[in-house]
């Protein structure tokens, strides 16, 4: 416990945290109320069943799936970059060095290194959450349109396991981050190797969708996908997308296996550096 | 150091640390061992206090009073709540110094611990590390810095090319490497060197390249008034002498004048003198 508290510390006070949650937040809120100041008078779209109308992003219910979406869509990509950035830190800093000359385990440094940016990933889904709704409901009212749906009951009551496991999503991503900046030993390698590996998925996902389905980035964007609701998004795979129980199956894995990789590299280095 | 500490494993031959042998997997021995390898690591964005309340959570327990303690004893306590990165190299390594000592360790093992301190901050360094030995801690440090290693060890290991090729006590080292050094009238040292060379041997004298009338000679330092009456005999008079021993001169007699495994230093032609062809000496 004292490592994971001193990790948390750590990240707590962590320039990269709060500018990585800020720029999250502040992108939201600025689509949020670019949104809510452009649909004013506007009534929603039915020319185009495929298209998303802006306008859902500031009415409730839906509002609700569309925020959530964004944070754990954009917020997997900040959270593999996130994780990277810590990990690489550890290495290219040489404070894992310090930690295992003073005899700590090195699986159990590594571990409780990831699970408080687990944490803070959470603390930061949820402070991105909740100022986004608070963005949508200022948003609603530029916009003229109804916060009627803000209490509905029935979405209300599905949030938190909707924000449970779009926590597991992001932190699968950050994850791979991890385990990526672990094997580079570095910072900026681990960052760029990670979003090279999220872009690459995604290209690769126009022509081999079949297998793309069952990468990391894929699974974690499926697990999210509501019945019925319309997504859009790099990894959304359409028809190929795997249904959501199953991708939840997929992030468990994903986000073990990333673990034990970076797990197994740090017992094993030789810490040269 | 890095065997001792954890940081790589050895590919052959056995580790002993205090008294005991110590395997992969050990790693609960290092409690008792504080270690600064190479360059001190911290967390650029966080204070010195932080920064060892941080490394205080790994490893072995450490009581809150004991990081107030360090700061006072490295002379940080005014930039303690200070982001390191703002930090000297000096303050770094005196920073890395505390974090070495956290957990009171019977072994310490620096790794050039003088890098970037000031002349007081060495003095300093060298009383802490002194009076850590005279509480009964064993104080290993690896030093590129010979004279600073002469005037601080007990025990010396002397390592060229990977290999230590000798090691002991360091009055006994000395002992057979002992030098006196005498001026003569510059004119008058070839005369010196050839009366000399009647009772030692010539590889044993050397004429000084920098300091003009200087010459060495590589005999116990209480030989120094034999020499001194020789040369006064031969009618040749010391208006300065200086006897000693020199850990430099055991070094570069024992790995024959080699710097290090690392390629040799190249010297600047003797013309040079600060002209254009200066750089022509490289450091490979």
């Amino acid at each position: 416990m004292r490592l994971f508290f001193s990790g948390l510390r750590k990240l707590v006070r962590r320039p990269a945290t709060w500018t990585t949650v800020g720029i999250l937040i502040g992108l939201l809120v600025l689509i949020v109320l670019a949104v809510g100041a452009g649909v004013n008078g506007r009534t929603l779209r039915s020319g185009n069943a495929n298209a998303v109308d802006p306008k859902l992003l500031v009415t409730f219910p839906g509002a609700y799936d569309r925020i959530l979406q964004f944070t754990t869509g954009l917020g997997g990509l900040f959270a593999l970059a996130y994780g990277a950035a810590i990990a690489g830190s550890e290495w290219s800093w040489g404070t894992f060095k310090s930690a295992v000359a003073r005899g700590e385990s090195r699986v159990r440094y590594m571990t409780a290194s990831y699970v408080s940016i687990a944490v803070m990933i959470g603390f930061g889904i949820l402070l991105t959450f909740v100022v986004g709704v608070v963005a949508a409901i200022v948003g609603a009212n530029l916009g003229g349109v109804s916060t009627g749906g803000l209490g509905d009951s029935a979405t209300l009551n599905d949030l938190p396991l909707r924000l449970l496991k779009g926590w597991l999503a992001v932190i699968e991503e950050g994850a791979l981050g991890f385990a990526i900046a672990t094997l580079a030993r570095s910072q900026l390698a681990g960052i760029g190797a990670g979003i090279a590996f999220y872009f690459g998925e995604g290209f690769a996902a126009i022509f081999l969708p079949d297998i793309v389905k069952y990468l990391p980035f894929s699974v974690a964007n499926a697990s999210l996908v509501v019945a019925g609701s319309n997504t859009a998004g790099m990894f959304a795979g359409g028809a190929s997308a795997l249904p959501a129980d199953q991708a939840e199956v997929l992030v468990a894995v994903w986000l073990v296996g990333a673990l034990l990789v970076a797990l197994l590299f740090s017992d094993r280095a030789e810490i040269t550096g | 150091m890095r065997v001792l500490t954890g940081l790589i494993h050895a590919d052959g031959g056995t580790v002993e640390m205090l008294g005991r042998p110590f395997k992969r997997g050990d790693r609960h021995r290092l409690f008792e061992v504080g270690a600064l390898v190479e360059s001190p690591t911290f967390y650029p964005y966080l204070s010195a206090r932080a920064n060892l309340r941080e490394l205080s959570a790994s490893g072995a327990h450490v009581a809150p009073r004991r990081i107030e303690e360090l700061l006072d004893l490295v002379g940080l306590c005014d930039r303690a709540n200070d982001k390191v990165q703002g930090y000297s190299m000096g303050m770094k390594q005196r920073l890395g110094i505390a974090g070495a000592l956290l957990s009171d360790p019977k072994l310490l093992l620096l790794d050039e611990p003088a890098n970037g301190l000031d002349p007081a901050g060495i003095v300093a360094m060298r009383d802490t590390l002194k009076a850590l030995a005279d509480q009964g801690k064993t104080v290993f440090v690896s030093s590129h810095l010979l004279a600073e290693i002469q005037v601080m060890a007990d025990v010396v290991g002397i390592i060229a090319s990977g290999k230590l090729v000798r090691e002991g006590p360091l009055k006994d080292l000395l002992a057979m490497q002992g030098v006196v050094k005498v001026r003569v009238q510059p004119n008058r040292v070839d005369a010196a060197i050839v009366t000399l060379g009647t009772e030692f041997p010539a590889e044993r004298l050397t004429e000084s390249d920098r300091d003009e009338g200087w010459l060495s000679v590589r005999v116990a330092p209480d030989l120094a008034e034999a020499i001194s009456q020789k040369l006064a005999a031969a009618g040749i008079f010391v208006s300065g002498m200086e006897s000693g021993t020199d850990l430099e001169m055991l070094f570069l007699e024992l790995t024959g004048g080699q710097i290090s495994g690392e390629g040799n230093f190249v010297g600047l032609p003797a013309s040079a003198n600060g002209d254009a062809s200066a750089g022509k000496g490289t450091a490979a």
